[in-house]
């Protein structure tokens, strides 16, 4: 699904991205972490079609930069942050949205789903931040798009744009559509990652599952909070530990695996021991 | 092509909401207030001079305004949506930069050719009304030059846009430019021409490399060509090759327009989009 090949990025004479190279598969979400500053965004917007870039990108094995009304057909894309234009009301934004693909669709229904339809008629230098990003959001997925790129979507998601987003890729991915991800926490996006892809100064430091990176880093302790009891009927073949009626601890060698079975059953709200940033790049052998 | 058109109408309809845009309409509707009676009040009497100083009053607001708020709006445009990050959305959709630069330009043509009808509709009644057919049709063809001079203005703006790094920096840009092209072009040209240039033809075609001046030739010629009243190249006007000299005007404006609509989208395609 998506190619990048030997990709260089230089904003004048600093190199921002330095012969970064990996393949996504279809239906794969994959995550990209780095520290600020580490081209995340870079990349996403090379892939996107925004920046030039030297090496090759390819989204359905069409070359970006060659191709790039096409391939810009495929792709769907969250910015980091949503455009804020006084003179567009949501519901003009929308519509031009569809038109420019060239699709027709039942607006209001989407205003509906993401709790934007009371805002519909309202500009959208008026919307709240999180409200505006789920607007974005929306106009992100609707077009039905292969690839769907998020510029740090948790960053300026408000509490139901969160949920949405989790339901979104879910939902996506059981369609086989991509994602590519960006963002600084592991624990973020735990629960539908198949791939992390850390990048550091520019450079691919680590690509692979989430699974083996939580081992290489040698997570073991998952913090569970459920106020309904469900915590012992979950995972009581792990080895669980109670603080209080509510809260527990597991600690395993597959911390992974505990999250899994934990997601598996419903129970969402749970965070991991993480190491900062910093850590992982230092164990995964890159400059601190 | 039909995001060319829907860029543009997403332009026009933006531009029409904008308060520079409101401001021209304005502008005209006072000078349709202020100088329609006292036109009226002399034009049955004094015939065709009336009729000319009531047009060349248009024409001179025409000169000054249209450079202006053509400059202003389209100045602010692209690094506009540069600023408020649309433009990183937009270029995540299926449109080039050709789209993008052609939507731009068309859309504040059309929201501008709106205007300015408009505005010589709100000053034309008068002339309607009173006015023998030749006149009105006078009347009409310096509408259309005045929407050219817009048009020629707006792929200037586009290209200061592009190159600017906020509006704040754009609009002073476009301030400049159409100071010297109003103001300070003429007197430079008369003074390096007098200084320099003996051939008459070559003067009259330097100094019409502006096309504030080109757009005055072809406005003066189309009141009356023996106006001379209308500053530096409304005396040149009447020495010989009159007809090269229209044809090179004509030319002049297309040149400025194309040339410029060019150079933004070289520019666009040269550098990273946001």
């Amino acid at each position: 699904m998506l190619e990048v090949r030997n990709v260089d990025k230089y904003f004048d004479d600093f190199q921002v991205l330095e012969d970064v190279t990996f393949d996504i598969g279809r239906g794969v979400a994959a995550v990209l972490i780095g520290k600020n500053g580490a081209g995340k965004s870079t990349l996403i917007r090379c892939i996107a079609g925004l920046l030039r870039y030297e090496g090759s990108i390819k989204v359905e094995g069409k070359e970006v930069r060659e191709e790039s009304i096409e391939v810009k057909k495929v792709i769907g894309y969250l910015p980091q942050t949503a455009p804020v234009r006084g003179d567009l009301t949501g519901y003009q934004i929308f519509n031009l949205y569809l038109d420019l693909y060239d699709i027709d669709l039942d607006i209001e229904e989407w205003f509906e789903r993401f709790e934007l339809l009371d805002a519909i008629d309202v500009p959208i230098d008026e919307y709240s931040g999180g409200m505006r990003q789920r607007l974005f959001l929306a106009m992100a997925i609707a077009h039905d798009p292969s690839l769907i790129l998020m510029d740090e979507p948790m960053n300026n998601l408000d509490s139901i744009g969160k949920s949405l987003l989790v339901d979104i890729i879910h939902e996506y991915k059981r369609k086989g559509k991509t994602f590519v991800i960006s963002g600084h926490r592991l624990s973020d996006f735990i629960t539908y990652a198949d791939e992390i892809i850390l990048i550091d100064d520019g450079r691919l430091l680590y690509k692979g599952s989430i699974e083996e990176l939580f081992k290489i880093l040698g997570i073991a302790k998952v913090y569970i909070y459920s106020s309904d009891g469900r915590i012992k009927d979950a995972i009581d073949s792990l080895n669980i530990r109670y603080l209080d009626e509510n809260r527990a601890v597991i600690e395993s060698d597959d911390a992974y695996y505990a999250i899994k079975k934990l997601v598996e059953n419903n129970i969402t709200n749970f965070f991991i021991e993480e190491p900062s940033i910093d850590t992982i790049i230092k164990r995964l052998g890159g400059n601190e | 092509m039909n995001n060319v058109y829907l860029l543009a109408r997403e332009e026009f309809l933006g531009s029409l909401r904008s308060r520079w845009l409101i401001i021209y309409s304005l502008s005209y509707l006072l000078l349709a207030i202020s100088i329609s009676p006292f036109s009226l009040a002399g034009l049955n009497i004094l015939g065709m001079k009336a009729v000319g100083k009531v047009l060349s009053s248009l024409i001179n607001l025409s000169l000054y305004l249209i450079p202006l708020i053509s400059l202003s709006m389209s100045a602010i445009s692209i690094v506009g949506d540069r600023e408020t990050n649309f433009m990183e959305w937009i270029f995540s959709k299926p449109i080039n930069e050709l789209h993008y630069i052609l939507g731009k330009f068309l859309g504040l043509s059309a929201a501008l050719t709106v205007a300015t009808l408009l505005g010589f509709g709100l000053a034309s009644w008068f002339v309607i009304l009173f006015l023998p057919p030749e006149d009105v049709t006078k009347y009409f063809q310096l509408v259309l030059m005045a929407i050219s001079l817009a048009l020629v203005f707006i792929p200037l703006g586009l290209y200061i846009s592009d190159s600017s790094r906020t509006r704040y920096q754009a609009l002073g840009a476009a301030f400049f430019l159409w100071f010297f092209m109003v103001f300070v072009f003429d007197l430079f040209v008369m003074g390096f021409i007098e200084a320099n240039i003996k051939d008459p033809l070559v003067a009259s075609l330097l100094g019409l490399t502006n096309p504030v001046e080109a757009i005055r030739i072809l406005m003066v010629k189309s009141i009356d060509p023996d106006l001379t009243f209308l500053g530096f190249t409304g005396v040149l006007v009447l020495r010989e090759n009159l007809d090269l000299i229209l044809t090179y005007s004509i030319a002049i404006l297309i040149t400025y327009a194309i040339a410029f609509i060019s150079l933004t989208y070289l520019n666009l395609r040269r550098k990273d989009l946001i």
